[in-house]
């Protein structure tokens, strides 16, 4: 759907129409003209490309022609001559590609896609102007006229004669009868009583639903025409619809019903220019041309011909009342008229063929007798059932009225909490029922409203091919795009917010992923790129992967671009890890392009597609390997109306925290809170698992003071622009759906807040902007560096990211053991402590496990076997089935970090030197000492396995 | 015959004050309000209307009037604006008045800058002005009394 129709009536200004005036009555027409059109030329981009991927292909050809034609034939009748001259040379193009005259080559795409971005160029000025542009198309009509004559001598027209009948058409008098002839004039070599190809199933299958519907209409119009005559706005919609059915035959070969819609529509014609004026035989005749058209419709969809009715006589009655004298004649002999055409109307009812007709409307034991006699035709009946039910079973709503069902619901939903919410307190069973009823009904409703403004994101995909095509075109590449998950759906507004980053992610893909044919069969890969959409729902989110199998990203690359751009600092990048440094791609004013081309590149980058995406509570991810390729990773949420929020309180009032932003509550007793808030430089931060995070104060920042004096604090971990931060609130209490609620223009500037919502008390609360609210504390322009640097020392240039543990020997040392070497922390009782041979030993589930004094076997001190303290801390390393319990004299903490070693080992048992929570920790080779106190501990097994992990 | 328009009338510090009465969408005492931090101290809070989320906004504070006693509740005139619909606080509400084009003036040029930049003009009844407020303007904060 598109949205044009929201907007204000086109073209209420005639002023300024200098290639063509619509009069008032047109307004509507045209707007529906645009809206269909914009559609069209969505379609027709991706037949293009289609088609040019398998050119032979009679369905999509037909499916371009027509929709060419269809814009040509309502342009000329609303008297856009520039378009229709367009659409004209197009169509004609079209015509030789359909009948195998020509043969389609990239030059011939190329032009039909200028053709069709000219014809949505003017398009949008009329939308917008009234006029079609002052632009000139000259050149484009004659790159489309060359290309019709380049083979030569078997093109039947002249490019003469297509000059000239576009200058013609020009004239726009005659432009509406002028714009179907080439049609009429063209028919294809088949016989006339030709049976329908197996190709066109499709086509004619369409054609069927949509003239059935238009027939409906059309009756009804013509009554409406009699009852006031000179009403031109119906006279153009039953014009139109004679004269699309009329073209469509044209096209698919019914040239018996192009006839007599052909009379019909020249009579109409007419009319509309008012040379004729409408009396009831006129009336009479085109409703029995719409008999007419009704019965071969009905006898092509069981028979797949136009049956054996001759309507001469019809075509005849037609044609004499072109005339005023002929009009005359036809009055005069009233019963002659009325009676002919009584009489077609009747002879069709009982022509054999024709009872099929009314068999919509026939008692089920006449149809049965019909399915009895007609066996074989079952097929065709149940298809044609399908047919009208897919036409009767959709309609097309306002996407206003979406709105206002949705906000309603909301409303509703406001309601459902506030009952909910005092329900509880009532005793009267029937009542809570009641409310139990209605909490379930709302849900449901909520969610089917949600589901009407879903769409599948094949609607913005759709225009992928045609860019995808372009792009590679322009930059000499080979590339095929590859869609899955077209039908995966989210909300239309969101739909419309990842248009654009999605394009641009795409471009971003074909211009600087995938790389030129030469260097891709140089590399031992397949000429052509792959180019993956794949879009999926996942955990109550929409996933769209844009995956190419292009060069991938070096992050060398990125790092010396970063460099030269001052993106970050020397010390920074050397201690960044590869997928931190790809993700540099997001940082605000990066481009990778080594020359900047118009395809992309232009500045506006990767950064401008994170802001977006994360506007709309979505996230985005790059993951890419060098050589292979590069996958980008978008998150968005389904909707946006209604969404899940924690509700917090601080000074008196409450605030929504959109629950997207949140990743965990930390809450801190007054005397841990004085312990473990830090104070940087007057910035507080607090170490959660070993990281710094900077807390930033809702009171300060909205500039409330505080009301209740508690030494609990409460941090609610937000996460913004890859950034995390800490907010402190004074009360948090529970999570909720809220209703999103704009706040009014008076309060837009506040970036802290992204709206309202009411409670289920009826007050408000004000939904807070993470992004904002981030900004505004500086968390995330003047923290950067600092986050930045602490993220790259802890990713390092080592490796991954590993848990550790930390424990000390004594007093001030700190020796870490990734976790994963860890089974399990245990503490034993000295008097538990057995001997067995020269080795001390435990009983622990079931077995004897030794142990290993540490500080004895780093050599850092004498063991106090008899020492006063009688809990021993254990730290218990498992391999193969047996343990061994490492005596150590403290646990510290558990932290998340990279393991870089920055200094060799010089002691036995010890790895290396690292830094952890910017203090020097040894990293204990647990092998090494287990193997070093006990031999046979690891002997029996496969010793390959000793290094692992280490 | 003149041609009669119809103010929906209110006192703000003894003046009678006026907005034309197809702005208005309706009037009602004073309601709670949810305090907006941050917002420029025109906005006295958020109301909610029906499910509807409306910003209260403080007359006396937008012409440059001394607040209202402490003590005394405003109420609330709500009109719609081309930038949504806004409640106007003002000390009491008076009734809609009919009056005739004829005793209409520009407003004088010597009243205080930020009352005439949003005054449209001034109407002489028999016993005191009225003075019509212009609501778009009122409501826009970007404009007027506001910036200094």
């Amino acid at each position: 759907m598109n949205d044009s129709n929201k907007d204000e009536p086109v073209a209420p200004d005639l002023s300024e129409g200098e290639s063509s005036d619509q009069d008032d009555g047109m307004g509507e027409i045209v707007n529906e003209f645009l809206v269909e059109s914009y559609e069209n030329l969505d379609q027709l981009d991706q037949d293009l490309i289609n088609l040019e991927q398998s050119p032979g292909d009679i369905n999509i050809l037909s499916s371009i022609f027509r929709t060419i034609h269809t814009i040509k034939g309502t342009c000329g009748f609303i008297g856009f001559t520039k378009l229709e001259s367009v659409a004209h040379i197009g169509e004609n193009l079209l015509g030789k590609l359909r009948d195998g005259a020509l043969k389609l080559s990239p030059a011939r795409t190329s032009a039909l896609l200028a053709m069709v971005d000219a014809i949505r160029q003017m398009l949008s000025c009329i939308e917008n102007d009234a006029n079609e542009g002052s632009v000139d198309y000259s050149g484009l009509v004659e790159t489309l006229t060359q290309l019709q004559t380049d083979d030569g001598a078997d093109t039947p027209i002249e490019p003469a004669t297509v000059e000239a009948e576009v200058k013609e058409e020009v004239a726009p008098v005659a432009a509406a009868e002028k714009a179907e002839e080439p049609v009429a004039e063209t028919p294809e070599p088949i016989q006339p009583s030709a049976e329908i190809d197996d190709d066109m199933e499709p086509i004619v299958n369409e054609f069927l639903v949509e003239s059935y519907e238009n027939l409906d209409r059309l009756d009804k119009d013509l009554i409406e025409l009699e009852q006031e005559p000179g009403n031109t706005e119906i006279l153009s919609s039953i014009f139109r619809t004679i004269h699309t059915i009329k073209g469509t035959c044209g096209f698919i070969g019914l040239h018996k019903l192009e006839r007599v819609a052909h009379v019909g529509e020249n009579l109409l014609g007419k009319l509309r220019d008012g040379e004729l004026a409408l009396n009831p035989p006129r009336t009479s005749a085109l409703l029995a041309m719409v008999d007419a058209i009704r019965h071969m419709l009905s006898c092509i969809e069981s028979n797949r011909n136009e049956g054996d009715v001759d309507y001469s006589s019809l075509v005849e009655i037609l044609g004499k009342l072109l005339t005023d004298e002929g009009s005359a004649e036809v009055a005069a002999a009233p019963a002659a008229v009325g009676e002919k055409v009584e009489e077609k109307v009747e002879e069709k009812k009982f022509v054999p063929a024709a009872e099929k007709v009314d068999r919509r409307q026939a008692k089920p034991d006449e149809q049965a007798e019909h399915v009895a006699k007609n066996g074989d035709k079952r097929a065709t009946d149940d298809r044609r059932k399908e047919t009208r039910g897919v036409a009767d079973s959709s309609i097309r709503v306002d996407v206003d009225i979406l709105d206002r069902l949705m906000n309603l619901v909301g409303e509703l939903v406001l309601a459902r909490n506030q009952i909910l919410q005092y329900a509880p307190a009532q005793s009267d069973s029937t009542f809570i029922a009641t409310s139990q009823h209605l909490n379930l009904v709302t849900t449901e409703l909520q969610e089917g409203v949600m589901k009407t403004r879903m769409q599948p994101i094949g609607n913005i995909w759709s225009k992928f091919p045609r860019v995808v095509r372009d792009l590679s075109m322009a930059v000499g590449k080979k590339i095929r795009l590859e869609m899955e998950g077209k039908e995966t759906e989210l909300d239309k507004t969101l739909i419309e917010a990842i248009k654009d980053p999605l394009t641009h992610i795409v471009r971003n893909s074909c211009d600087h992923g995938i790389e030129t044919p030469e260097k891709r069969v140089a590399n031992g890969k397949d000429e052509e790129g792959v180019l993956l959409l794949r879009a999926f729902h996942e955990g109550g989110q929409v996933n769209i992967e844009i995956v190419d199998d292009g060069g991938g990203i070096d992050p060398e690359k990125i790092k010396s671009i970063a460099l030269s751009k001052n993106v970050i600092t020397q010390e920074q990048a050397d201690r960044m890890g590869d997928r931190e440094l790809v993700n540099l791609i997001f940082a605000a004013g990066f481009s990778t392009a080594e020359k900047v081309t118009n395809v992309s590149g232009r500045g506006v980058g990767m950064d401008v597609v994170r802001t977006n995406i994360e506007k709309i509570g979505g996230s985005v991810d790059i993951q890419s390997v060098p050589g292979k390729g590069t996958t980008l990773r978008v998150k968005i949420p389904l909707t946006l109306a209604i969404i899940p929020a924690l509700i917090i309180t601080t000074a008196g009032e409450r605030y929504a925290i959109p629950q997207v932003n949140l990743l965990e509550l930390v809450r801190l007793d007054g005397a841990e809170a004085k312990k473990s808030i830090e104070l940087i430089q007057g910035a507080p931060v607090y170490r959660l698992r070993g990281n710094l995070l900077p807390l930033v104060s809702l009171n300060d920042e909205l500039k409330v003071t505080k009301e209740e004096e508690s030494d609990a604090v409460n941090i609610v971990v937000l996460h913004a622009d890859e950034r995390q931060f800490g907010l402190v609130v004074e009360g948090i209490s529970d999570t909720e759906e809220i209703v999103v609620k704009p706040l009014g223009k008076q309060l837009k500037g506040i970036s802290a807040f992204s709206g309202a919502t009411i409670m289920g008390d009826g007050k408000l609360a004000l939904i807070l902007d993470v992004m904002g609210l981030a900004q505004k504390a500086r968390v995330i322009a003047e923290h950067q560096d600092k986050s930045l640097s602490k993220e790259s020392a802890s990713q390092g240039v080592g490796g991954d990211r590993q848990t550790l543990l930390i424990f000390g020997l004594e007093k001030d040392d700190r020796i870490a053991i990734p976790l994963s070497e860890v089974a399990r922390l245990e503490e034993f009782r000295r008097s538990d402590v057995e001997r067995s041979g020269d080795q001390d030993v435990v009983q622990y589930r079931g077995e004897i496990m030794p142990l290993i004094y540490l500080k004895e076997a780093l050599n850092t001190g004498d063991v106090e076997k008899d020492s006063e303290k009688e809990l021993m801390q254990a730290v218990v390393f498992t391999k193969n089935d047996r343990s061994v319990g490492l005596i150590v004299e403290r646990i510290i903490d558990i932290v998340e970090e990279a393991v870089t070693v920055q200094r060799g080992a010089n002691r036995t048992g010890v790895l290396g030197t690292i830094v952890v929570q910017d203090r020097v920790t040894d990293l204990l080779d647990v092998e090494n000492v287990v193997q070093a106190a006990d031999p046979s501990f690891l002997l029996e097994t496969n010793a390959v396995a000793l290094v692992e992990g280490a | 015959m003149t041609e009669q328009k119809q103010f929906c009338t209110f006192y703000l510090d003894n003046h009678m004050f006026g907005v034309k009465v197809e702005q208005v969408q309706e009037v009602f005492r004073y309601q709670e309000m949810t305090k907006v931090p941050l917002a420029p101290p025109v906005v006295r809070g958020l109301i909610n209307l029906r499910g509807q989320i409306i910003t209260a906004m403080d007359m006396r504070q937008r012409l440059g009037m001394e607040p209202l006693p402490e003590g005394k509740l405003p109420m609330n005139v709500v009109v719609r604006t081309k930038d949504g619909v806004v409640s106007l606080l003002v000390d009491e509400i008076a009734d809609v008045l009919e009056v005739s084009e004829d005793v209409h003036e520009r407003p004088p040029e010597t009243i205080p800058d930020e009352v005439r930049q949003l005054v449209l003009g001034v109407y002489k009844l028999s016993d005191k002005l009225l003075l019509i407020l212009d609501s778009e303007k009122a409501v826009d904060v970007n404009t007027g009394a506001l910036v200094s």
